[in-house]
Protein backbone atom coordinates (compact mmCIF):
# COMPACT_ATOMS: atom_id res chain seq x y z
CA UNK A 1 0.00 0.00 0.00
CA UNK A 2 2.77 2.36 0.95
CA UNK A 3 4.67 1.59 -2.29
CA UNK A 4 1.68 2.34 -4.43
CA UNK A 5 1.08 5.64 -2.68
CA UNK A 6 4.70 6.66 -3.20
CA UNK A 7 4.53 5.74 -6.83
CA UNK A 8 1.44 7.86 -7.32
CA UNK A 9 3.07 10.81 -5.64
CA UNK A 10 6.19 10.50 -7.81
CA UNK A 11 4.03 10.20 -10.88
CA UNK A 12 2.11 13.32 -10.00
CA UNK A 13 5.34 15.20 -9.51
CA UNK A 14 6.91 14.32 -12.87
CA UNK A 15 6.67 17.27 -15.20
CA UNK A 16 5.18 15.47 -18.18
CA UNK A 17 5.06 12.00 -19.58
CA UNK A 18 8.10 11.34 -21.71
CA UNK A 19 8.48 8.55 -24.25
CA UNK A 20 11.84 6.89 -23.73
CA UNK A 21 13.67 4.45 -25.94
CA UNK A 22 16.14 2.36 -23.98
CA UNK A 23 18.97 0.68 -25.92
CA UNK A 24 20.81 -1.72 -23.66
CA UNK A 25 22.08 -5.23 -24.28
CA UNK A 26 22.06 -6.28 -20.64
CA UNK A 27 18.68 -7.70 -19.59
CA UNK A 28 19.46 -6.74 -16.00
CA UNK A 29 20.13 -3.11 -16.84
CA UNK A 30 17.10 -2.97 -19.14
CA UNK A 31 14.86 -4.23 -16.35
CA UNK A 32 16.19 -1.81 -13.76
CA UNK A 33 16.09 1.26 -16.00
CA UNK A 34 12.67 0.43 -17.47
CA UNK A 35 11.24 -0.04 -14.02
CA UNK A 36 12.76 3.19 -12.72
CA UNK A 37 11.50 5.11 -15.75
CA UNK A 38 7.98 3.73 -15.45
CA UNK A 39 7.89 4.46 -11.73
CA UNK A 40 8.53 8.08 -12.61
CA UNK A 41 5.43 7.97 -14.77
CA UNK A 42 7.19 7.84 -18.12
CA UNK A 43 6.88 5.39 -20.97
CA UNK A 44 9.78 3.04 -21.71
CA UNK A 45 10.47 0.94 -24.80
CA UNK A 46 13.46 -1.32 -24.16
CA UNK A 47 15.47 -2.78 -27.05
CA UNK A 48 18.57 -4.98 -27.03
CA UNK A 49 20.98 -3.14 -29.26
CA UNK A 50 21.67 -0.04 -31.31
CA UNK A 51 20.34 -1.44 -34.56
CA UNK A 52 16.98 -2.24 -33.01
CA UNK A 53 17.01 1.21 -31.41
CA UNK A 54 17.62 2.89 -34.75
CA UNK A 55 14.81 0.85 -36.32
CA UNK A 56 12.48 1.78 -33.45
CA UNK A 57 13.33 5.45 -34.00
CA UNK A 58 12.16 5.14 -37.62
CA UNK A 59 8.88 3.57 -36.48
CA UNK A 60 7.82 5.81 -33.62
CA UNK A 61 8.68 9.02 -31.93
CA UNK A 62 10.60 9.13 -28.67
CA UNK A 63 11.57 12.28 -26.83
CA UNK A 64 14.46 10.61 -25.06
CA UNK A 65 16.98 7.92 -25.95
CA UNK A 66 18.85 6.27 -23.10
CA UNK A 67 21.65 4.23 -24.58
CA UNK A 68 24.36 1.90 -23.44
CA UNK A 69 27.78 2.44 -25.02
CA UNK A 70 29.01 -1.09 -25.76
CA UNK A 71 26.41 -2.98 -27.77
CA UNK A 72 26.44 -5.45 -30.65
CA UNK A 73 25.60 -4.27 -34.20
CA UNK A 74 25.35 -0.50 -33.69
CA UNK A 75 26.96 0.77 -30.51
CA UNK A 76 25.94 3.82 -28.49
CA UNK A 77 28.36 6.15 -30.24
CA UNK A 78 27.15 5.14 -33.69
CA UNK A 79 23.51 5.36 -32.60
CA UNK A 80 24.10 8.88 -31.33
CA UNK A 81 25.79 9.86 -34.59
CA UNK A 82 22.86 8.49 -36.59
CA UNK A 83 20.35 10.39 -34.46
CA UNK A 84 22.28 13.64 -34.86
CA UNK A 85 23.10 13.16 -38.56
CA UNK A 86 19.58 14.01 -39.70
CA UNK A 87 18.74 17.59 -38.72
CA UNK A 88 15.16 17.15 -39.91
CA UNK A 89 14.22 14.55 -37.32
CA UNK A 90 12.28 15.65 -34.25
CA UNK A 91 14.75 16.24 -31.44
CA UNK A 92 15.81 13.28 -29.29
CA UNK A 93 17.41 14.04 -25.96
CA UNK A 94 20.24 11.53 -25.89
CA UNK A 95 21.45 10.14 -22.56
CA UNK A 96 24.47 7.81 -22.46
CA UNK A 97 24.33 5.10 -19.85
CA UNK A 98 27.78 4.02 -18.72
CA UNK A 99 29.52 2.36 -15.82
CA UNK A 100 31.45 4.54 -13.42
CA UNK A 101 34.71 3.10 -14.81
CA UNK A 102 33.77 4.19 -18.31
CA UNK A 103 33.83 7.94 -17.75
CA UNK A 104 36.15 8.27 -20.76
CA UNK A 105 33.19 7.28 -22.95
CA UNK A 106 31.16 10.16 -21.57
CA UNK A 107 33.36 12.80 -23.19
CA UNK A 108 33.31 10.97 -26.51
CA UNK A 109 29.54 10.63 -26.26
CA UNK A 110 29.07 14.33 -25.58
CA UNK A 111 31.30 15.12 -28.53
CA UNK A 112 29.21 13.07 -30.96
CA UNK A 113 26.02 14.74 -29.74
CA UNK A 114 24.84 13.18 -26.49
CA UNK A 115 23.07 15.63 -24.17
CA UNK A 116 23.76 13.96 -20.86
CA UNK A 117 24.89 10.78 -19.17
CA UNK A 118 23.86 8.43 -16.38
CA UNK A 119 26.05 5.99 -14.55
CA UNK A 120 25.46 2.47 -13.32
CA UNK A 121 24.34 1.79 -10.65
CA UNK A 122 21.36 3.93 -11.43
CA UNK A 123 20.27 6.49 -8.86
CA UNK A 124 16.51 6.97 -9.31
CA UNK A 125 16.89 10.58 -8.20
CA UNK A 126 19.56 11.20 -10.86
CA UNK A 127 17.31 9.66 -13.48
CA UNK A 128 14.44 11.86 -12.39
CA UNK A 129 16.47 15.08 -12.59
CA UNK A 130 17.88 14.12 -16.02
CA UNK A 131 14.39 13.45 -17.34
CA UNK A 132 13.09 16.77 -16.09
CA UNK A 133 15.82 18.52 -18.09
CA UNK A 134 15.23 16.17 -21.02
CA UNK A 135 11.54 16.93 -21.09
CA UNK A 136 12.17 20.68 -21.03
CA UNK A 137 14.92 20.69 -23.65
CA UNK A 138 13.04 18.37 -25.99
CA UNK A 139 9.86 20.43 -25.71
CA UNK A 140 11.84 23.59 -26.48
CA UNK A 141 13.57 22.06 -29.49
CA UNK A 142 10.36 20.69 -30.87
CA UNK A 143 8.46 23.88 -30.26
CA UNK A 144 11.08 25.82 -32.21
CA UNK A 145 10.95 23.29 -35.00
CA UNK A 146 7.16 23.46 -35.15
CA UNK A 147 7.24 27.25 -35.32
CA UNK A 148 9.92 27.17 -37.97
CA UNK A 149 7.90 24.74 -40.06
CA UNK A 150 4.83 26.92 -39.60
CA UNK A 151 6.76 30.01 -40.70
CA UNK A 152 8.19 28.17 -43.70
CA UNK A 153 4.73 26.98 -44.67
CA UNK A 154 3.37 30.52 -44.47
CA UNK A 155 6.23 31.80 -46.61
CA UNK A 156 5.49 29.06 -49.14
CA UNK A 157 1.86 30.16 -49.22
CA UNK A 158 2.91 33.79 -49.64
CA UNK A 159 5.29 32.76 -52.42
CA UNK A 160 2.43 30.95 -54.15
CA UNK A 161 0.23 34.04 -53.95
CA UNK A 162 3.08 36.16 -55.22
CA UNK A 163 3.77 33.86 -58.17
CA UNK A 164 0.10 34.02 -59.05
CA UNK A 165 0.43 37.81 -59.38
CA UNK A 166 2.90 37.42 -62.24
CA UNK A 167 1.41 36.96 -65.70
CA UNK A 168 1.29 33.36 -66.92
CA UNK A 169 1.51 33.99 -70.62
CA UNK A 170 2.36 37.14 -72.53
CA UNK A 171 -0.34 38.82 -74.62
CA UNK A 172 -0.52 38.00 -78.33
CA UNK A 173 0.27 41.12 -80.32
CA UNK A 174 0.39 42.01 -83.94
CA UNK A 175 3.79 43.32 -85.05
CA UNK A 176 5.37 42.76 -81.65
CA UNK A 177 6.11 39.94 -79.30
CA UNK A 178 6.84 40.09 -75.62
CA UNK A 179 7.93 37.73 -72.84
CA UNK A 180 8.78 38.02 -69.17
CA UNK A 181 10.40 35.89 -66.50
CA UNK A 182 10.95 36.21 -62.78
CA UNK A 183 13.44 34.03 -60.91
CA UNK A 184 13.18 34.80 -57.18
CA UNK A 185 16.31 34.36 -55.05
CA UNK A 186 14.32 33.06 -52.10
CA UNK A 187 10.75 31.88 -51.74
CA UNK A 188 9.35 35.38 -51.76
CA UNK A 189 10.81 38.26 -53.68
CA UNK A 190 10.47 41.93 -54.28
CA UNK A 191 10.48 41.90 -58.09
CA UNK A 192 7.55 41.98 -60.41
CA UNK A 193 6.56 42.72 -63.97
CA UNK A 194 3.32 42.79 -65.89
CA UNK A 195 1.80 43.67 -69.24
CA UNK A 196 -1.52 45.28 -69.98
CA UNK A 197 -2.87 45.77 -73.49
CA UNK A 198 -5.16 48.80 -73.57
CA UNK A 199 -8.25 49.46 -75.73
CA UNK A 200 -6.13 51.10 -78.40
CA UNK A 201 -4.02 47.94 -78.80
CA UNK A 202 -1.02 49.48 -77.08
CA UNK A 203 1.14 47.32 -74.86
CA UNK A 204 1.78 48.73 -71.40
CA UNK A 205 4.63 46.97 -69.70
CA UNK A 206 6.28 47.56 -66.36
CA UNK A 207 9.03 46.09 -64.24
CA UNK A 208 9.60 46.88 -60.56
CA UNK A 209 12.12 46.00 -57.88
CA UNK A 210 11.39 46.51 -54.19
CA UNK A 211 14.50 46.79 -52.03
CA UNK A 212 15.10 43.46 -50.28
CA UNK A 213 13.41 40.13 -50.77
CA UNK A 214 11.53 39.63 -47.55
CA UNK A 215 7.84 39.26 -46.76
CA UNK A 216 7.56 43.05 -46.47
CA UNK A 217 9.13 43.47 -49.93
CA UNK A 218 6.61 40.98 -51.27
CA UNK A 219 3.70 42.87 -49.73
CA UNK A 220 4.91 46.18 -51.15
CA UNK A 221 5.46 44.54 -54.49
CA UNK A 222 1.80 43.44 -54.48
CA UNK A 223 0.70 46.98 -53.56
CA UNK A 224 2.90 48.49 -56.25
CA UNK A 225 1.56 46.17 -58.89
CA UNK A 226 -2.04 47.08 -58.02
CA UNK A 227 -1.27 50.80 -58.12
CA UNK A 228 0.46 50.49 -61.49
CA UNK A 229 -2.30 48.41 -63.03
CA UNK A 230 -4.96 50.82 -61.75
CA UNK A 231 -3.26 53.83 -63.33
CA UNK A 232 -2.58 51.98 -66.58
CA UNK A 233 -6.24 50.89 -66.75
CA UNK A 234 -7.23 54.54 -66.31
CA UNK A 235 -5.28 55.29 -69.48
CA UNK A 236 -2.42 57.27 -67.92
CA UNK A 237 0.86 57.70 -69.78
CA UNK A 238 4.03 56.07 -68.33
CA UNK A 239 5.17 59.24 -66.52
CA UNK A 240 1.68 59.83 -65.12
CA UNK A 241 1.43 56.19 -64.05
CA UNK A 242 4.66 56.53 -62.05
CA UNK A 243 3.64 59.88 -60.59
CA UNK A 244 0.31 58.52 -59.36
CA UNK A 245 1.92 55.34 -58.07
CA UNK A 246 4.46 57.40 -56.12
CA UNK A 247 1.70 59.48 -54.55
CA UNK A 248 -0.29 56.36 -53.65
CA UNK A 249 2.63 54.53 -52.06
CA UNK A 250 4.87 57.27 -50.68
CA UNK A 251 3.56 57.25 -47.09
CA UNK A 252 3.72 53.47 -46.76
CA UNK A 253 7.21 53.25 -48.22
CA UNK A 254 8.55 56.00 -45.97
CA UNK A 255 7.18 54.28 -42.87
CA UNK A 256 8.73 50.94 -43.89
CA UNK A 257 11.97 52.65 -44.96
CA UNK A 258 11.81 50.83 -48.30
CA UNK A 259 11.69 52.09 -51.86
CA UNK A 260 10.80 50.65 -55.24
CA UNK A 261 12.47 51.23 -58.57
CA UNK A 262 10.13 50.99 -61.55
CA UNK A 263 10.25 51.31 -65.28
CA UNK A 264 7.02 51.80 -67.16
CA UNK A 265 6.58 51.82 -70.93
CA UNK A 266 3.77 51.96 -73.46
CA UNK A 267 4.38 50.58 -76.91
CA UNK A 268 2.19 51.07 -79.94
CA UNK A 269 2.85 48.24 -82.43
CA UNK A 270 1.09 50.21 -85.14
CA UNK A 271 3.54 53.12 -85.00
CA UNK A 272 6.46 51.36 -83.30
CA UNK A 273 6.59 54.27 -80.88
CA UNK A 274 7.66 53.52 -77.33
CA UNK A 275 6.84 55.98 -74.55
CA UNK A 276 8.65 55.38 -71.29
CA UNK A 277 9.41 56.72 -67.84
CA UNK A 278 11.67 55.51 -65.07
CA UNK A 279 11.59 55.69 -61.28
CA UNK A 280 15.29 55.18 -60.65
CA UNK A 281 15.27 51.80 -62.38
CA UNK A 282 18.21 50.24 -64.24
CA UNK A 283 17.95 51.69 -67.74
CA UNK A 284 16.51 49.07 -70.09
CA UNK A 285 18.57 48.22 -73.15
CA UNK A 286 17.35 48.82 -76.67
CA UNK A 287 19.19 46.70 -79.22
CA UNK A 288 19.13 47.58 -82.86
CA UNK A 289 21.38 45.21 -84.79
CA UNK A 290 24.65 45.38 -82.89
CA UNK A 291 23.92 48.86 -81.49
CA UNK A 292 22.75 48.96 -77.90
CA UNK A 293 21.43 52.07 -76.21
CA UNK A 294 20.21 52.60 -72.66
CA UNK A 295 16.74 54.02 -72.21
CA UNK A 296 17.04 56.35 -69.27
CA UNK A 297 14.64 59.02 -68.13
CA UNK A 298 14.80 61.31 -65.08
CA UNK A 299 12.95 60.22 -61.99
CA UNK A 300 13.82 58.92 -58.53
CA UNK A 301 12.67 55.66 -57.03
CA UNK A 302 9.13 55.40 -55.68
CA UNK A 303 9.02 56.30 -51.98
CA UNK A 304 11.98 58.72 -51.93
CA UNK A 305 10.23 62.06 -52.54
CA UNK A 306 6.62 62.95 -51.90
CA UNK A 307 6.13 64.58 -55.29
CA UNK A 308 8.17 63.61 -58.35
CA UNK A 309 7.89 65.00 -61.84
CA UNK A 310 8.81 61.96 -63.92
CA UNK A 311 10.31 62.64 -67.31
CA UNK A 312 8.64 60.92 -70.22
CA UNK A 313 10.62 60.05 -73.31
CA UNK A 314 9.91 58.29 -76.54
CA UNK A 315 11.85 56.02 -78.86
CA UNK A 316 10.90 54.56 -82.20
CA UNK A 317 11.67 50.93 -82.78
CA UNK A 318 12.65 49.46 -86.12
CA UNK A 319 11.62 45.99 -87.16
CA UNK A 320 13.69 43.42 -85.28
CA UNK A 321 14.71 45.87 -82.55
CA UNK A 322 14.72 44.37 -79.14
CA UNK A 323 14.04 45.96 -75.78
CA UNK A 324 15.26 44.34 -72.57
CA UNK A 325 13.91 45.34 -69.16
CA UNK A 326 15.73 43.84 -66.22
CA UNK A 327 16.24 44.12 -62.47
CA UNK A 328 19.66 44.46 -60.89
CA UNK A 329 19.68 40.82 -59.78
CA UNK A 330 20.82 39.93 -63.29
CA UNK A 331 23.61 42.48 -63.50
CA UNK A 332 24.85 42.03 -59.95
CA UNK A 333 25.02 38.23 -60.00
CA UNK A 334 28.42 37.32 -58.58
CA UNK A 335 30.75 34.60 -59.79
CA UNK A 336 32.72 32.52 -57.24
CA UNK A 337 35.53 35.12 -57.38
CA UNK A 338 33.07 37.88 -56.48
CA UNK A 339 32.91 39.51 -59.92
CA UNK A 340 29.56 40.85 -61.07
CA UNK A 341 27.90 39.68 -64.28
CA UNK A 342 27.91 43.35 -65.16
CA UNK A 343 26.32 45.65 -67.67
CA UNK A 344 28.92 44.89 -70.34
CA UNK A 345 27.95 41.21 -70.48
CA UNK A 346 24.28 42.14 -70.72
CA UNK A 347 25.12 44.60 -73.52
CA UNK A 348 27.09 41.94 -75.35
CA UNK A 349 24.16 39.51 -75.17
CA UNK A 350 21.83 42.07 -76.77
CA UNK A 351 23.55 41.71 -80.11
CA UNK A 352 23.29 37.91 -80.14
CA UNK A 353 20.47 35.60 -81.18
CA UNK A 354 19.05 38.20 -83.57
CA UNK A 355 16.27 35.97 -84.90
CA UNK A 356 15.37 34.43 -81.59
CA UNK A 357 11.94 35.11 -80.06
CA UNK A 358 11.84 37.05 -76.75
CA UNK A 359 11.02 33.99 -74.67
CA UNK A 360 14.07 32.02 -75.80
CA UNK A 361 16.21 35.14 -75.60
CA UNK A 362 15.34 35.52 -71.90
CA UNK A 363 16.28 31.90 -71.29
CA UNK A 364 19.65 32.59 -72.91
CA UNK A 365 20.26 35.55 -70.63
CA UNK A 366 19.27 33.68 -67.51
CA UNK A 367 21.43 30.71 -68.51
CA UNK A 368 24.37 33.05 -69.09
CA UNK A 369 23.87 34.71 -65.69
CA UNK A 370 23.69 31.36 -63.90
CA UNK A 371 26.70 30.06 -65.81
CA UNK A 372 28.64 33.13 -64.67
CA UNK A 373 27.54 32.59 -61.04
CA UNK A 374 28.52 28.91 -61.05
CA UNK A 375 28.00 27.50 -57.55
CA UNK A 376 27.39 30.93 -56.02
CA UNK A 377 23.78 30.99 -54.81
CA UNK A 378 21.48 33.55 -56.40
CA UNK A 379 21.58 36.60 -54.12
CA UNK A 380 18.77 38.66 -55.58
CA UNK A 381 15.65 38.17 -57.66
CA UNK A 382 16.27 38.19 -61.38
CA UNK A 383 13.46 39.55 -63.51
CA UNK A 384 13.65 40.00 -67.27
CA UNK A 385 11.19 41.28 -69.84
CA UNK A 386 11.90 41.37 -73.56
CA UNK A 387 9.91 43.12 -76.26
CA UNK A 388 10.61 42.76 -79.95
CA UNK A 389 9.22 44.68 -82.88
CA UNK A 390 8.18 42.26 -85.63
CA UNK A 391 6.55 42.45 -89.00
CA UNK B 1 15.80 -7.30 -3.34
CA UNK B 2 13.36 -7.63 -6.20
CA UNK B 3 13.09 -11.41 -6.79
CA UNK B 4 12.26 -11.01 -10.46
CA UNK B 5 15.28 -8.76 -10.95
CA UNK B 6 17.55 -11.24 -9.20
CA UNK B 7 16.19 -13.97 -11.48
CA UNK B 8 16.89 -11.86 -14.55
CA UNK B 9 20.41 -11.06 -13.38
CA UNK B 10 21.19 -14.72 -12.63
CA UNK B 11 19.82 -15.79 -16.01
CA UNK B 12 21.80 -13.15 -17.90
CA UNK B 13 24.98 -13.78 -15.89
CA UNK B 14 24.77 -17.54 -16.46
CA UNK B 15 24.26 -17.08 -20.20
CA UNK B 16 27.23 -14.73 -20.45
CA UNK B 17 29.45 -16.83 -18.16
CA UNK B 18 28.68 -19.99 -20.18
CA UNK B 19 29.56 -18.21 -23.40
CA UNK B 20 32.78 -16.88 -21.85
CA UNK B 21 33.71 -20.36 -20.58
CA UNK B 22 33.22 -21.79 -24.06
CA UNK B 23 35.25 -19.01 -25.71
CA UNK B 24 38.10 -19.33 -23.20
CA UNK B 25 38.12 -23.11 -23.62
CA UNK B 26 38.39 -22.62 -27.37
CA UNK B 27 41.22 -20.14 -26.84
CA UNK B 28 43.07 -22.74 -24.79
CA UNK B 29 42.89 -25.10 -27.76
CA UNK B 30 44.09 -22.52 -30.32
CA UNK B 31 43.60 -18.96 -31.62
CA UNK B 32 39.99 -17.68 -31.64
CA UNK B 33 38.58 -15.24 -34.18
CA UNK B 34 38.04 -11.52 -33.69
CA UNK B 35 34.25 -11.84 -33.45
CA UNK B 36 34.56 -14.33 -30.58
CA UNK B 37 36.99 -12.03 -28.73
CA UNK B 38 34.58 -9.16 -29.26
CA UNK B 39 31.71 -11.14 -27.73
CA UNK B 40 34.02 -12.15 -24.86
CA UNK B 41 34.80 -8.48 -24.23
CA UNK B 42 31.17 -7.43 -24.43
CA UNK B 43 30.09 -10.21 -22.06
CA UNK B 44 32.62 -9.01 -19.48
CA UNK B 45 31.49 -5.43 -20.04
CA UNK B 46 27.80 -6.28 -19.67
CA UNK B 47 28.45 -8.38 -16.57
CA UNK B 48 30.17 -5.35 -15.10
CA UNK B 49 27.19 -3.12 -15.92
CA UNK B 50 24.60 -5.61 -14.71
CA UNK B 51 26.43 -6.23 -11.45
CA UNK B 52 26.84 -2.49 -10.90
CA UNK B 53 23.10 -2.07 -11.49
CA UNK B 54 22.41 -4.75 -8.87
CA UNK B 55 24.78 -3.14 -6.40
CA UNK B 56 27.09 -6.17 -6.54
CA UNK B 57 30.26 -4.10 -6.34
CA UNK B 58 32.74 -6.95 -5.97
CA UNK B 59 31.39 -8.90 -8.94
CA UNK B 60 31.35 -5.68 -10.95
CA UNK B 61 34.94 -4.91 -10.05
CA UNK B 62 36.13 -8.37 -11.07
CA UNK B 63 34.24 -8.15 -14.38
CA UNK B 64 35.80 -4.71 -14.92
CA UNK B 65 39.29 -6.16 -14.43
CA UNK B 66 38.54 -8.88 -16.98
CA UNK B 67 37.12 -6.29 -19.39
CA UNK B 68 40.32 -4.24 -19.00
CA UNK B 69 42.37 -7.27 -20.07
CA UNK B 70 40.02 -8.14 -22.91
CA UNK B 71 39.85 -4.62 -24.38
CA UNK B 72 43.47 -4.63 -25.66
CA UNK B 73 43.03 -8.31 -26.64
CA UNK B 74 40.09 -7.27 -28.81
CA UNK B 75 42.14 -4.51 -30.42
CA UNK B 76 45.07 -6.92 -30.97
CA UNK B 77 42.80 -9.68 -32.27
CA UNK B 78 44.29 -12.28 -29.90
CA UNK B 79 44.04 -13.30 -26.25
CA UNK B 80 47.45 -13.90 -24.69
CA UNK B 81 47.77 -17.56 -23.67
CA UNK B 82 49.22 -16.69 -20.26
CA UNK B 83 46.10 -14.63 -19.43
CA UNK B 84 43.75 -17.56 -20.00
CA UNK B 85 43.99 -19.33 -16.58
CA UNK B 86 43.30 -16.10 -14.69
CA UNK B 87 40.39 -15.25 -17.00
CA UNK B 88 38.90 -18.72 -16.53
CA UNK B 89 39.38 -18.27 -12.79
CA UNK B 90 37.54 -14.96 -12.98
CA UNK B 91 34.60 -16.49 -14.81
CA UNK B 92 34.31 -19.32 -12.29
CA UNK B 93 34.59 -16.96 -9.33
CA UNK B 94 31.73 -14.84 -10.70
CA UNK B 95 29.68 -17.94 -11.41
CA UNK B 96 30.09 -19.05 -7.79
CA UNK B 97 29.33 -15.55 -6.49
CA UNK B 98 26.12 -15.38 -8.52
CA UNK B 99 25.15 -18.71 -6.94
CA UNK B 100 25.79 -17.25 -3.49
CA UNK B 101 29.45 -18.09 -2.76
CA UNK B 102 31.61 -14.97 -3.03
CA UNK B 103 34.73 -16.54 -1.51
CA UNK B 104 36.57 -17.01 -4.82
CA UNK B 105 36.22 -13.38 -5.92
CA UNK B 106 39.20 -12.04 -4.04
CA UNK B 107 41.77 -14.69 -5.09
CA UNK B 108 40.53 -14.45 -8.69
CA UNK B 109 40.96 -10.67 -8.62
CA UNK B 110 44.47 -11.10 -7.23
CA UNK B 111 45.37 -13.58 -10.01
CA UNK B 112 44.07 -11.17 -12.68
CA UNK B 113 45.92 -8.29 -11.07
CA UNK B 114 49.19 -10.23 -11.37
CA UNK B 115 48.77 -10.18 -15.16
CA UNK B 116 49.41 -6.45 -14.94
Amino acid sequence: VHGRATRRRVRARSASRVRILLAEDSATVRYVVAQAVEQLGHECTPVEDGLRAWEALQQSDYEVVISDWVMPEIDGEELCRLVRADPDRPYNYFIMLTSLEDREYVMRAMEVGADDFLTKPLEPHELQTRLIAASRVTALHRNLRRRQQQAEKEIQLAAGVQRSLLPDTPPELERASVAGRCFPATNVGGDCFDYVVDDDGRLNVFIADVAGHSISSALLMAMGRSALRREIAAGASPAAVLGATNRAMYADLVSTELFITMFCARYDPATHVLEYASAGHNPPLLGSGTDVVELDADGVAIGILEEVDFEERTATLAEGDRLLLYTDGAMEALDPAGEQFGEHRLHALMGTDAGVAPEAFLDHIYTAVRAHAGDTPQQDDITLVALQATT
Amino acid sequence: MDEQLLEIFRGEATERLDRMTAALAAAERGPIDAATIDVLFRDAHSLKGGAAMMGFGEIGALAATMEAILAPARDAGAVAADALPALVGGVEAIRAAVAGDASALEPAAAALARLG
